[in-house]
């Protein structure tokens, strides 16, 4: 094989790299997570380059919004498997006949197939990812496993690359940015943005169409005194669909009853309560226009639909209600076309400027949107990375390990306006590891602050999914209790009566006299091959609100179910930017924290979620996960997430 | 209905540009004269982002062996197959054969954005100039740099670009009086000419020791002289300089004396021998192409602050920026 003749398009390597180097090139065994926009760009680059071991893992399929960047996908192959397709068009540009290419079509995020031993089969990673769980869960096997990884992000025109092993800083050395927290009255009674009147039309359509409308945030128990005025229609619309005897009639009746129910005489009953006595505007009632659409309005994607057009859109989406997914998707037009009416006539109430069609999916969907010329920069970056990499293993001739000498490698900005000295791609020396960041660094104790009350209300079950598999993002948690109490475990052959048992109890009536200020939980993970100390301080509500409270928005309602904590350091959580402020971005080129901060990601869609509820004295937990949403992109709150009673988050990402 | 399929496949670039800088990208087209691996990677971004080509390269296939392009390995392959006799005997029973690399990439520019139509081939640059408004060339002598800078319309813009092994570089001659809109984070300003305007025959008259400013004191950034040296390389020899070439000293010597300085001449001596190692490198040409795709895009647009008047691209340090070469006055 290496007296093999070199094929001529891999002249360049040949001559500015030397033999040695392509030879290194040619036998280097590569991981490539993400088959999307930056994973197209990096297995063209391979292919081209001479690399004959790459395994490609992406969950996803090929959508015609990818065809304007992800280059090996073509209209024809729209619905197949990213990885699959972009391995068969990938290799049929490489110089060689025998190049090896696999496309393993899996979530890695599963640890059932992607674990620490996974990894030890490759030589390097190359991360293509569109959301911070994946990163953050490649970033913890390869540092299990002592590989070296090539990070990569994009956000528009802005991007990033940067290397990763033990030695430099990780990818969760850095706190995210929080993501944006809005109180849940906002979304359920003052509005005043579009982004307000949209994720309540997301709610609406959980509370009209998903299997279980009681995790919508609109939804009331019929126990409850003074129920919504809309709460009759909406089940009785969920009855119309479940009756497939149910007639046109009986459905367009009920679909009536609800939208004004909604438009009408709740906003006229809340107004007659005084609501909005202070409030800067009065909210409209809607009236139903008598000359309601009963045509096919035109298709206007980019513009803003009058009262009769939402009318329309609102009535003919429910009508054809079961046509619908059962958890909204963006990409579902009839879906799309529900939310945009139902929250533009929410906007019509309270004076929220209005939004297209597309502009509504590009905020409901969380759409950052990805470009063919950001991709081809980044991964052409970690491209050249990779030589840098390559060649400094060969230089410093020591085959033992997998790792280069400390120093190796670049941080990397690419910017969509020049700096003051004329830079297009800053690159800069990576940066020391976080000594508090307990994935890349050992012996690090995070301290976990509560208040009283948390002990008294919250069950272990929620905290171990909160604190220790959210926050922290722990996949398969072993917990000890100061030392030597084993009181959770998850994973293969674990104990499962243990999580029963030890679930349901308050965090106060764990075994030893349960959790109390002073206690340390020890969280092994043997999946990520990672192990911390949390230490447990608790002080009194007044002194946790006073410290970490945010003013109170609102409400009178104290509610019991909120779970307010603080989680002290610079610990990595997760969270990320929306790409909110290009400028402030592109001004701080010089400063690589709030750079690095910034380009979270890039290449699709990804959701807003609302990650928490503990709204309005219903006393019920909620995980707003859209459940339809592949594990890749969830997205998970971050420190900022603490909630308190009567707020809810809602995550700006990807 | 085409529109429709139009809008669900630009729909995320709309979302960054907006419908109006869709709508001027649908219109414009661009001539591509010589197709590199620096020039593949500009076609590949503009043409999936709605951006019509139209190419001129007359050579043949096996002038472009080297070259590493996601469109021209499939031809390669065919001529390499030589050295790899065992397997893909069925992927050879019906190769067309092609005589010029434009007539090969034809149909496969065609399939990589079906939403464009015919991808125009052209045979005679030379006459078709006036009819583009951007045209993007490589592999091509300063000699007609300069032809072209000369006859084209004052509104055309003409980017050169090459990639050299770790290296890259672009000129530019965004005509006078280039107006373009400045970018204040998502806030668009009111529209301001890009200033110096240097005509692509001054930014070559320019002395290396002069093409300098105050984060590059001593000399030009590497890219750019580098670039430089290989111009004038191919236009003292008429062919483009390749490892296969020994004699780069002495062709380049009477430039080195009449471009620079004293310690620019000593600088650039030492590193004359690795001036040959010009075969282009995969990343290199993404890297590069895809900021002078970012460069179109804001051009057509009139969106955004374009670079002036050159782009360099150094693989060995991963820097990239934009640089102004301007004749002391």
């Amino acid at each position: 094989m290496t007296n093999e003749k070199t094929p001529t398009i891999l002249t360049g390597l040949l001559e500015s790299l030397g033999p040695d180097c392509l030879d290194r090139i040619q036998n280097c065994r590569l991981l490539v997570v993400g088959a999307g926009g930056i994973g197209c760009e990096l297995l063209k680059n391979l292919s081209l380059s001479g690399f004959r071991h790459v395994e490609v893992v992406d969950l996803d399929t090929i959508d015609v919004s990818n065809l304007n960047r992800q280059l090996l996908f073509r209209a024809k192959h729209v619905g197949q498997p990213k990885c699959v397709v972009g391995v068969a068009v990938a290799k049929d540009l490489s110089p060689y006949a025998d190049t090896q290419m696999t496309a393993r079509h899996g979530n890695v995020c599963d640890n059932s197939v992607f674990n620490v031993q996974y990894m030890e089969q490759f030589d390097l990673v190359l991360n293509a990812l569109d959301n911070v769980t994946a990163r953050r869960r490649v970033n913890r096997l390869c540092l299990a496993a002592n590989v070296p990884m090539m990070e990569a992000g994009t956000t528009g025109y802005l991007g990033q690359v940067q290397t990763i092993y033990k030695g430099v800083a990780c990818y969760e050395c850095k706190t995210q940015e929080p993501p944006k927290v809005y109180p849940i009255c906002t979304i359920r009674s003052t509005p005043s943005q579009p982004v307000h009147t949209i994720v309540w039309a997301k709610e609406l359509y959980k509370l009209l169409l998903s299997p279980d409308p009681s995790q919508s945030m609109l939804w009331e128990d019929s126990q409850n005194e003074e129920l919504s005025t809309y709460m009759e229609a909406a089940l009785e619309l969920r009855d119309n669909n479940q009756d497939p005897d149910a007639s046109e009639d009986t459905k367009k009746t009920t679909i009536d009853r609800l939208w004004k129910a909604l438009y009408a005489d709740e906003i006229q009953k809340q107004l007659n309560m005084d609501r909005y006595k202070t409030a800067e505007k009065t909210p409209i009632v809607l009236e139903m226009p008598t000359a309601a659409a009963n045509t096919q309005s035109e298709w206007k994607p980019m513009s803003i639909w009058s009262l009769t057009e939402c009318v329309y859109e609102f009535r003919n989406a429910l009508m054809s209600a079961l046509e619908m997914p059962e958890f909204f998707d963006k990409d579902d037009e009839l879906a799309m076309r529900f939310v945009t009416a139902a929250a533009q006539l929410r906007s019509m109430n309270f004076h929220i400027p209005l939004q297209s069609y597309h502009d509504t999916k590009g905020i409901a969907g969380n759409i950052i949107p990805a470009i063919a010329t950001t991709n081809a920069i980044v991964a052409g970056l970690q491209i050249l990375q990779v030589f840098s990499l390559l060649q400094a293993q060969l230089a410093n001739k020591d085959n033992s390990s997998k790792l280069p000498p400390v120093g190796t490698g670049k941080y990397i900005n690419c910017l969509r306006n020049a700096t003051r000295n004329g830079l297009y791609l800053a690159a800069s020396p990576l940066e020391t590891p976080n000594p508090q960041c307990f994935v890349c660094r050992e012996q690090v104790t995070v301290v976990l602050t509560l208040p009283t009350k948390a002990l008294q209300v919250i069950s272990f079950a929620r905290f171990v999914q909160t604190i220790i598999q959210q926050e922290l993002g722990f996949a398969e948690p072993t917990v000890y209790l100061n030392q030597d109490v084993l009181i959770w475990e998850e994973g293969n052959d674990s104990d499962e009566a243990l999580r029963r048992v030890n679930g349901v109890k308050l965090l106060q009536d764990l075994p030893r006299g349960g959790l109390q200020h002073g206690s340390v939980l020890t969280v092994e993970d043997f999946s990520q091959d990672l192990q911390v100390d949390v230490r447990v301080v608790v002080v009194s509500d007044e002194d946790f609100r006073r410290q970490y409270g945010k003013e109170d928005d609102a409400e009178e309602d104290d509610d019991a179910d909120g779970f307010r904590y603080h989680i002290g350091g610079d610990k990595p959580v997760v969270g990320s930017s929306a790409g909110e402020d290009d400028e402030a971005k592109e001004s701080s080129v010089d400063n690589k924290a709030a750079a690095s901060a910034v380009v979270e990601d890039g290449d699709d869609d990804g959701v807003v979620e609302i990650v928490e509820d503990t709204s309005d004295g219903n006393k019920r937990a909620m995980n707003g996960a859209t459940g339809h949403e592949s594990p890749l992109k969830k997205q998970k709150p971050s420190e900022g997430a603490s909630t308190e009673g009567g707020e809810e988050v809602i995550e700006i990402d990807d | 209905m085409a529109d429709k399929k139009a809008s669900d496949v630009y729909d995320r670039q709309i979302r960054l540009w907006g419908a109006d800088a869709q709508a001027k990208m649908a219109q414009s087209r661009v001539l591509y004269i010589h197709v590199t691996g620096v020039s593949s990677e500009i076609i590949k971004n503009l043409v999936l982002a709605g951006i019509r080509a139209a190419i001129c390269d007359t050579r043949s296939l096996d002038q472009v062996a080297s070259t590493p392009s996601l469109f021209f390995s499939v031809f390669q392959k065919d001529s390499n197959d030589d050295s790899s006799s065992s397997s893909s005997s069925n992927n050879n029973k019906k190769k067309p054969k092609y005589s010029t690399v434009m007539e090969a990439l034809k149909p496969v520019i065609e399939e990589l954005n079906p939403l464009l139509g015919e991808c125009e081939t052209i045979t005679d640059w030379k006459a078709a100039i006036q009819e583009f408004p951007l045209i993007v060339a490589s592999h091509l002598s300063m000699a007609d740099a300069l032809y072209i800078g000369q006859h084209k319309l004052p509104t055309t813009k003409f980017i050169m670009t090459d990639t050299f092994g770790l290296y890259g570089a672009a000129v530019f001659d965004l005509g006078p009086n280039l107006e373009f809109r400045p970018e204040k984070g998502k806030d668009l300003m009111d529209p301001v000419t890009l200033e110096p305007y240097i005509p692509m025959d001054q930014i070559f008259a320019t002395r290396l020791s002069d093409a300098t400013n105050r984060f590059h004191k001593q000399a030009p950034p590497e890219s750019y002289w580098r670039y430089r040296c290989l111009l004038e390389y191919r236009e003292r020899t008429g062919k483009w300089l390749t490892s296969k070439d020994a004699d780069v000293t002495e062709v380049l010597e009477p430039y080195l004396q009449e471009t620079a300085d004293a310690s620019l001449q000593e600088m650039i001596r030492a590193q004359l021998a690795s001036l040959n190692k010009t075969a282009e490198i995969s990343p290199v040409c993404a890297v590069l192409g895809g900021m002078l795709g970012n460069e179109v895009i804001k051009v057509i647009s009139g969106k955004g602050q374009p670079a002036n008047n050159t782009v360099l691209m150094d693989g060995t340090t991963c820097k990239g920026m934009t640089f102004l070469v301007k004749p002391k006055t």
